[in-house]
């Protein structure tokens, strides 16, 4: 006779079968648009009639207009991740282990920067340097076009790289670091020899959150300045709004969304390793 | 010739969300030598450590290091190195690195750090194929070779040990004693051991202090916490022990004492048998298991007690047993050598016996 281990109890009877079916549920919620969208970029257009399957996704790969906004995703993307971590990671090492006065002033800094748009930062920004005048020193050409997109994307996921960072080293030991304080290890050596590989999968997590969500944001550059940048997102809005143009739109959202998935890979593949000193 | 004053803690008070954890706490540390802290409370005997290597700064008092005062120094800038109750390994690095990690902040280079960490490893027992496992990989005592190993990578002046040998099983413990004591005796060092073990202090520890809430309970030698503890907590903490109540009438040449518990109702013991703050009304006898034999009419005992054997229970080459005694139901423990003089069995009526040397007046509780 086999003994039934505990849990065994919890997963029978008509609680189970809730459960599948809120399982199942989920499942449908989220596949059933995604499979939808899939099926549409697979059909040809409507205004070049073809019983050919995957004419859209032949079409927008074939378009430089297309290659292009998803090369300039792809890069203000990996720039916006870079950026935010590096900038994320001091004020997480602030938040998670200096709590004191300057932890709670990067906490604010982080709460107040979510209150507020990325967008309309940058418009405010730019009515105070560029409008106005009011700091003239400041190259103007910094808040339009591209590198006002990166700002404001930077801006936009520093907030919740951050926390995520600081929830990481937040849950390190604290004797551990009191260890390393003790052998004589900088705020650096601490940031880097301790915290960052204790946190690998927690940091690859952060930044594929900013990866992820910076793909497929969508910033005006004709709101910010410049017209001459157009993102993925932006190709395939003016996609939708075109009569027929939606399997198109349905090919580059697959393509954003392969492109998304990407940065989940490293995840994943960022494991817990030991770190060798050759003497 | 008197030991210089390695480390001075002056009148430390910590801080906690309840309360202090800590209420003035002072003791000074002789170069070399090591001393222990017993607490049963582990917070008490962190805040010491904390304070002392710099984690937590005291609401009041100072801490001395050879007279300079560490004040506001940085936990990496005393000389001061630790080893937790949980070791503390850096669960990432092999362990070769974690014991080269104070070598390399200290900016030694390859070359001495090789050496270094080769002598380290010796000293500490750590076996050459242990050095590329991660921590995760070592059993509790191979951990704690290699925490001790780190600490003193770090060329400390000062060791603390807070509760070192919590993770090991209690033969392990015993086992780990003599190593302790071989590496203080072989670098020296000024060692504070906290512990909740005062025989793993007296095992080890030149001077024992113990805290009970906070507050510094007793201090002095090992002999004196075993035979004239300050309190029953501590006299408990020692040991096993029979803590016998009686009624003490203290006279100017004497004292009296009386108890239903002894035979001829009572006895009388010298003034340097009895805590300094006893004063006449009730109190506990002390008398240690390995100082009551049971009476077979031929030795003289100077207090003797009725019993009857309740519990047998062999320890080493002898028995350790309970008798009960009318009027104190937890009874009588002694340990008697073996082979007894009678079978000791459970309902034998029993005698046992005790010289005034060996007992040790304590006010009540």
């Amino acid at each position: 006779m086999t003994r039934e281990s505990p849990r065994a109890g919890i997963l029978q009877g008509p609680l189970m079968g809730l459960a599948w079916i809120a399982i199942l549920a989920q499942i449908c919620f989220f596949a059933a648009p995604l499979l939808m969208v899939l099926w549409l970029s697979l059909q040809g257009a409507p205004d070049q009639p073809t019983t050919m399957t995957g004419t859209a996704w032949l079409r927008v790969l074939g378009s430089i207009e297309a290659r292009t906004a998803l090369l300039n995703s792809m890069l203000l993307a990996t720039l916006s991740t870079l950026i935010t971590t590096l900038l994320a990671t001091p004020l997480a090492f602030l938040i998670a282990i200096r709590r004191r006065f300057l932890g709670r002033l990067a906490l604010g800094f982080i709460i107040l920067m979510w209150f507020f748009d990325p967008g309309m930062r940058i418009l405010g920004w730019m009515q105070a340097f560029k409008d106005l005048a009011l700091i003239n020193f400041i190259p103007v050409d910094l808040l339009a076009g591209f590198s006002a997109e990166l700002i404001a994307s930077v801006h936009a996921w520093l907030p919740p790289a951050a926390l995520c960072l600081a929830a990481g080293f937040a849950r390190v030991d604290r004797s551990v670091l009191d260890a390393a304080r003790e052998c004589g290890a900088t705020a650096f050596v601490l940031l880097i020899d301790i915290l960052w590989p204790l946190n690998r999968r927690l940091a690859a997590l952060a930044a594929a959150i900013v990866f992820c969500g910076s793909v497929g944001s969508f910033l005006e550059p004709r709101l910010l300045g410049t017209g001459d940048f157009e993102q993925a997102s932006e190709w395939l809005q003016r996609a939708l709004e075109s009569e027929t143009g939606w399997p198109y739109a349905a090919a580059m959202l697959m393509l954003m969304l392969l492109l998304a998935g990407l940065p989940l890979f490293v995840v994943l593949l960022a494991k817990h390793r030991g770190r060798e000193i050759k003497l | 010739m008197s030991v210089p004053t390695h480390l001075d803690l002056r009148d430390l008070t910590v801080g906690g969300p309840a309360g202090p954890i800590l209420d003035g706490f002072s003791a000074s540390l002789e170069r070399g030598v090591l001393s222990a802290l017993v607490s049963q409370d582990q917070e008490s005997t962190r805040a010491v450590i904390d304070a002392v290597a710099g984690f937590v700064r005291p609401q009041h008092g100072r801490i001395l290091l050879d007279g300079k005062d560490l004040g506001l120094r940085a936990p990496g800038e005393r000389g001061i190195m630790t080893v937790r109750a949980n070791l503390a390994l850096f669960p990432h690095l092999t362990v070769l690195a974690n014991i080269a990690f104070p070598l390399q902040q200290r900016g030694h280079d390859r070359g001495e750090i090789k050496n270094r960490l080769d002598r380290l490893a010796e000293e500490c027992g750590i076996s050459t194929d242990l050095l590329p496992l991660m921590p995760n990989a070592l059993s509790a005592e191979q951990k704690l070779r290699v925490a001790l190993a780190r600490a003193l990578g770090g060329e400390p002046e000062v060791l603390l040990l807070e509760w070192p040998l919590y993770s090991l099983a209690p033969a392990a413990r015993r086992a780990f004693l003599p190593v302790l004591k071989r590496l203080h005796r072989h670098f020296g060092l000024t060692t504070l051991l906290a512990t909740d073990d005062l025989a793993e202090a007296m095992a080890l520890a030149d001077v024992i202090s113990v805290l009970i809430d906070g507050r510094e309970a007793q201090r002095g030698k090992s002999e004196d916490l075993f035979g004239r503890p300050a309190n029953a907590v501590i006299a408990r903490l020692a040991g096993p022990c029979n803590l016998l109540p009686v009624e003490v009438d203290m006279t100017e040449s004497k004292v009296i004492l009386r108890s239903p518990i002894l035979l001829a109702g009572g006895s009388d013991i010298g003034r340097d048998r009895c805590h300094p703050t006893l004063t006449s009304g009730p109190a506990q006898l002390l008398i240690r298991p390995e100082a009551v034999r049971p009476f077979l009419g031929i030795r003289r005992f100077d207090m003797l007690a009725d019993g009857q054997i309740a519990d047998v229970m062999p320890r080493g080459g002898g028995a350790q047993i309970r008798a009960t005694v009318e009027g104190f139901p937890p009874g009588i423990i002694a340990d008697i050598p073996l082979p007894a003089p009678f079978p000791l069995e459970s309902g034998r009526r029993i005698t046992l016996g005790w010289n005034r040397a060996d007992a040790y007046l304590l006010p009540a509780d």
